[in-house]
């Protein structure tokens, strides 16, 4: 899968737990600090993304990633989706 | 023949817990807790009251409530459905029967299930009806989470609240009441929600306080849980719309509104009731049935699902026809 095309799966990911956020998104944010999301919104996304990927996101690998950081985590589903 | 619910009473513990207190206390978000999760305030049980005390309370209310009408001597079987008995042993049913005066040929037992077991146990207790053993069933569930919580864990301190409620089963015609059940288990998730060291397998290095994964539960729960509610509708040919309610185990408003949208059920179909009581265990789905009834907007024939999950990991789903 393509960067792009995996952004904008992530994005609509996002959209679907706080509505309208897309705009405010780019490859720098982070999650928690720059959409205020708290710890059940972001429970939420990680198991959203999870199950839309087919993929186990363990708690240590979301620390030593920075998975709250959009392009961390395009990258770390870059690696997991090959 | 069938099944159905005659008549609910709830007994909630005085001492209560406000998320000012576990702000105050523990630092806990207490606006979080409000417009997130959906709980205000939990009732807790005093260090001296037990299980079967609380769930005795609730009995007598529902025995004391003149308008029920029940005759103690004509109860056939008692279930308690709990996770926090009294003792491992004996089964705090027979505790309850002696204390609530009730025949010797009563049978008693329990039910060890948590979130799921308002469900299983009217299932259970119903088919003692079904085949004809029984007339009378007295169901309580009854839990206290209060004393097995580690108030310095934000994964589980505000959530739990105490609470026992007692249900009278009784045989109705066959299109009524209970009429459809569905059920499931997954065990490789039973580390997901769970007390070390609270029967006889011990590890002094786990935590003798309820340890709770949060991320497996939420998903468990958003994603079996819809599952279930389909197919139980599926193989009754209903649809959504079909029902006036869906009355889920409270888990929280965060987790049910997820479920709400997956299954697209709208707001005047899905019920919230945690608020004032905290994630009440096996009892928070009788607890907001018998608000529902004392609301009056229930009608003879009218649709319910009641949909129980939890530790094990275990669920299950009833479609109810109303039948008062």
């Amino acid at each position: 899968m393509q960067k792009n095309e995996l952004f904008e799966k992530v994005v609509n990911i996002l959209e679907g737990i706080i509505p309208n956020v897309s705009q405010k998104i780019d490859e720098n944010t982070a999650l928690i600090r720059d959409l205020e999301m708290d710890s059940m919104d972001f429970v939420n996304y990680i198991t959203q993304v999870e199950m839309q990927f087919n993929i186990k996101i363990s708690d240590d690998d979301i620390k030593k990633h920075e998975l709250g950081i959009m392009k961390n985590m395009i990258e770390y589903l870059l690696k997991k989706t090959i | 023949m069938n099944y159905y619910i005659d008549k609910i009473e709830y007994y909630l513990p005085r001492k209560l817990i406000t998320n000012e207190y576990l702000s105050n206390e523990y630092g806990i978000d207490a606006n979080f807790l409000e417009n997130k999760i959906g709980i205000k305030e939990r009732h807790v049980a005093a260090c001296d009251e037990s299980t079967s005390r609380i769930a005795f309370e609730s009995a007598v209310k529902l025995f004391e409530n003149k308008n029920n009408n029940i005759d103690t001597n004509e109860i056939d079987l008692l279930i308690l459905c709990t996770q926090n008995p009294d003792y491992r042993l004996p089964t705090t049913a027979c505790l309850l029967q002696h204390n609530l005066n009730l025949k010797t040929s009563c049978m008693a037992f329990d039910i060890n299930l948590g979130c799921s077991g308002f469900v299983y146990s009217l299932v259970v207790a119903g088919n003692f009806i079904k085949v004809n053993m029984v007339k009378n069933v007295l169901v309580i569930m009854a839990d206290e989470y209060s004393k097995i919580i580690d108030y310095q864990d934000r994964n589980t301190a505000s959530l739990f609240g105490d609470a026992a409620s007692s249900i009278l089963l009784k045989p109705c015609e066959d299109d009524y009441g209970i009429i459809d059940s569905l059920f499931g288990t997954d065990g490789s998730g039973a580390d997901s929600l769970i007390l070390y060291n609270s029967g006889v397998v011990k590890n002094s290095e786990k935590s003798n306080f309820l340890f709770m994964e949060g991320r497996e539960i939420f998903k468990f729960s958003i994603t079996v849980v819809p599952d279930n509610v389909r197919n139980l509708l599926a193989r009754n040919n209903l649809n959504i719309k079909d029902i006036k309610y869906f009355i889920f185990h409270q888990a929280n408003k965060y987790i049910l509104k997820e479920i709400q949208k997956q299954l697209t059920i709208t707001d005047n179909q899905i019920i919230l009731d945690m608020e004032r009581y905290g994630n009440t265990v096996a009892s928070s789905i009788p607890i907001a049935f018998k608000n529902i009834l004392d609301q009056g907007n229930l009608k003879r024939g009218d649709l319910l699902v009641f949909c129980g999950f939890g530790v094990g990991l275990s669920w299950g789903s009833i479609l109810y026809r109303h039948i008062q």
